[in-house]
């Protein structure tokens, strides 16, 4: 038979078997502020990231849409809501006109059909590839060169037939590149030069799909992109744009936009942060208590050590070894299973908060990974630091004395 | 042998949970009758498997021979198996990546199919130490 | 000489007035002597058995086990001496019911730094007590005399030079006591010296001397054997 030196490590585990309602309870609490800490970190680095990604996706300063559509604009953007709004082509020429605009590239949005592609209505946006500056600097996956006549750009969502295309409205289109994620509305929606749209918004009228009544491809744009040019602030160009357009659309600014979803997360993260911060402190408390009611009880069993030749580190050791083993095992068991349900759910967390949310990527995570398996970790061994250094210092004759 | 009844009723509750998950707690999209998608189908298959691992529960509770349930244990890794293949690879769900089958089902059967494996081949594994 | 102890005093105070629980205490011991002390409780006994492990530090006087000086001694070298040549039976039963019975011996050769294994030495000793078949039961399993062989064995597994018992019989049975003497006196025999506490007075007739211990002062006993 091998032998098992009875070492600190195995006196520990020894002792945490003898009380497994005691231990599974502590490893318990533990979980549950891993967990916390864990899942937290997870979703609010998911939120900030969401939100950091749309600011650059979106690219331009000013987005210029018709009058009261300010809304829908942001559920497509956002939400990747299929809807379209349209105005006279002509604001394209107006916005391009002020000084303070650097460039100016028009928008046209379509939506597809339920049945075809995607199994749901998704944003078919056109876009005029010689002035675009949102979309193609964000192409990841590039399958064709350039982006030909009846060939389109695709967010990362949008899952592909399997020869490489995607069914609008009866006819099917060859994917050219794909598009970086970014947890916002993009990611389902479609990109395809105006002449490509010009050629679906045919076949919708065609297929029956009512989009606007007297609305044109020639004649409309559903909104325009501005870039502000240097040394010209964001109010001057909102105000020559005003004035331009006569007052018959709606400015969008795109970092007030951003501000208002990301508002409201500010409140939320903090809450978060708050949150953690008790769960750990009370975390914290709940161990000291019973670690040091379990120390006393033990009195007896300490002081048999040191009179059996164990010295007084030994006994803190001891202690410390077997806080540690209760917090480390709640610490995986709170961060395996917030990870079961942060990564595998986590376009359904993301839908259901309807803010853009994007998981971090690996070097991030091993970050949060690692934090909080650290904080979660040393709650044991900090819970009974008092009780090891009391016991250490007790007089064996003493302690072996109450003990009985 | 507090073991059967522990192993028989984690088996019974996730049998449950696979069978009638997809139609209450993380639903597959709403039927169309004019517009069936594979998730419903997927569904439907499913309930199949969950209630067979459920069944399976049951007779790991009333069985009282270690061969007999570690047969049984093995029966309920394979349908583990299946659990997740179902909405994986074998039927699918729809093709947007943001409706309910794909964001809530399909993570959800994925984890009761790896928990059934676990809880299967745990058993099996403990019932091979008895007879030995 | 094993074990020597010179004007050894340990001083309490009671309210406001200081008394000695050991009053100037001087005995020795060499290899193979088995000394009864007896003494109704409170004169003092307990008190002297923790000065001589130092488990307490006395006011005055020295302890000396093998050649080796307690006082002044930092605690990882009292504990090496309690660990190695010092083997402590306390009172009453002190049995780690988590361990079994092989663990409960083997546990003391953890407590310093060696090489090698415990088992055989283990095994030899639970022979030796005369249980070597009870080595894989729980604590539980055992009686109380049986109990009192193991943590015999414990004491002796990494120190032979010195056992000191405190009431080793004080909770047994006329029958088991007889038992648990009769193989203390083995011990003896066989080259350990053996301090034994007691206030039962028949043990003490196992021993080669016997002391009185009476409100702090140990006398050698009138009584003859």
């Amino acid at each position: 038979m091998q032998e098992k030196a009875l070492s600190t490590h195995r006196l520990s585990l020894l002792n945490l078997q003898r009380k497994p309602f005691r231990t599974w309870a502590l490893i318990a609490v533990v979980a549950v502020l891993s967990f916390v800490l864990f899942g937290g970190s997870v979703m609010t680095m998911s939120m900030e990231n969401g939100i950091a990604g749309l600011e650059d996706r979106l690219g331009a300063d000013i987005v210029v849409v018709p009058e009261g559509y300010d809304q829908d604009f942001e559920g497509v953007m956002i939400q990747g809501e299929p809807l379209y709004f349209f105005m006279d082509k002509a604001v394209l020429e107006q916005v391009r006109s002020c000084e303070a605009v650097e460039v100016a590239s028009p928008q046209f949005y379509l939506a597809s059909l339920n049945a075809e592609c995607c199994g749901s209505s998704v944003p078919i946006i056109g876009f005029e590839p010689e002035t675009d500056f949102t979309v193609q600097p964000w192409i990841v996956e590039q399958y064709s060169k350039g982006l030909k006549h009846g060939e389109i750009i695709v967010g990362d969502d949008i899952i592909a037939e399997e020869d490489g295309t995607v069914l609008f409205f009866g006819k099917n289109y060859k994917i050219a590149s794909r598009l970086q994620r970014t947890g916002s509305g993009v990611d389902v929606s479609c990109y395809a030069t105006m002449d490509t749209i010009a050629d679906l918004y045919v076949d919708a009228k065609e297929k029956g799909a009512y989009f606007m009544e007297g609305v044109t491809y020639e004649n409309s744009i559903s909104s325009v992109m501005v870039k502000v040019k240097e040394g010209y602030t964001l109010n001057q160009a909102l105000v020559q744009i005003r004035k331009a357009t006569e007052g018959k659309v709606e400015i969008v600014q795109t970092q007030s936009m951003i501000n208002s979803v990301g508002g409201s997360l500010g409140g939320v993260l903090s809450y978060l942060y708050v949150i953690a911060g008790v769960f750990w402190v009370l975390a914290l408390i709940l161990l000291t208590i019973v670690f040091s009611v379990t120390a006393n009880e033990r009195k007896k069993e300490f002081a048999l050590f040191r009179i059996l030749g164990a010295t007084r580190k030994r006994l803190s050791s001891l202690i410390l070894t077997e806080a540690f083993y209760i917090s480390l095992g709640g610490a995986l068991l709170g961060i395996g299973l917030a990870a079961m349900i942060v990564f595998p759910f986590s376009t359904y967390i993301g839908d259901q908060m309807g803010i853009p949310y994007l998981l971090p990527d690996m070097g991030q995570i091993l970050l949060i990974l690692l934090g909080s398996l650290v904080l979660s970790a040393i709650v044991g061994p900090l819970a009974s630091a008092h009780s090891a250094h009391k016991i250490s210092q007790a007089e064996t004759y003493h302690t072996m004395r109450e003990g009985e | 042998m507090k073991n059967k009844y522990v192993v028989g009723a984690l088996l019974l509750v996730l049998g449950l949970l696979i069978a009638f998950g997809p139609q209450s707690i993380f639903p597959v999209c709403e039927f169309n009758p004019e517009k069936p998608m594979k998730c419903n189908w997927m569904g439907k298959a499913e309930l199949g498997v969950g209630l067979v691992i459920a069944v399976i529960g049951v007779l790991q509770m009333v069985m009282d021979h270690a061969k007999v349930r570690q047969g049984l244990s093995m029966a309920a890794v394979l349908l583990g198996v299946l659990v997740p293949l179902l909405p994986l690879k074998l039927i699918g769900v729809c093709m947007n990546v943001h409706m309910r089958c794909v964001t809530l089902t399909r993570p959800a059967l994925i984890m009761l199919g790896v928990l059934t494996v676990l809880v299967g081949g745990l058993s099996a594994f403990a019932l091979n130490k008895v007879e030995k | 000489m094993v074990l020597e102890v010179k004007g050894l005093c340990k001083e309490y105070m009671r309210g406001s007035q200081p008394f000695y629980a050991v009053d100037h205490v001087d005995f020795s011991m060499d290899k193979g002597d088995f000394v009864s002390i007896i003494g109704r409780s409170g004169s003092g006994k307990s008190t002297m058995l923790n000065l001589i492990a130092g488990l307490l530090d006395p006011t005055e006087g020295t302890v000396t086990i093998s050649g080796q000086c307690l006082s002044g001694l930092d605690d990882e070298a009292l504990s090496a001496v309690r660990n190695t040549v010092l083997g402590y039976v306390p009172q009453g039963q002190t049995i780690l019911s988590n361990l079994n019975v092989l663990d409960n011996v083997r546990l003391p050769f953890y407590f310093s730094k060696r090489e090698g294994t415990s088992t055989a030495r283990a095994m030899e000793l639970l022979e030796q007590v005369g249980i070597g078949h009870l080595a894989e039961s729980l604590p539980k399993e055992l009686s109380g005399g049986e109990l009192r062989r193991v943590s015999i064995a414990r004491a002796l597994m990494c120190s032979h030079e010195l056992l000191v018992l405190d009431e080793p019989t004080g909770d047994l049975d006329p029958e088991t006591t007889a038992e648990i003497m009769e193989l203390l006196k083995s011990i003896a025999e066989q080259g350990t010296a053996v301090l034994m506490v007691t206030h039962e007075l028949d043990t003490t007739t196992y021993g080669n001397r016997t002391y009185v211990m009476d409100r702090g002062r140990l006398t050698p006993s009138k009584i003859a054997l």
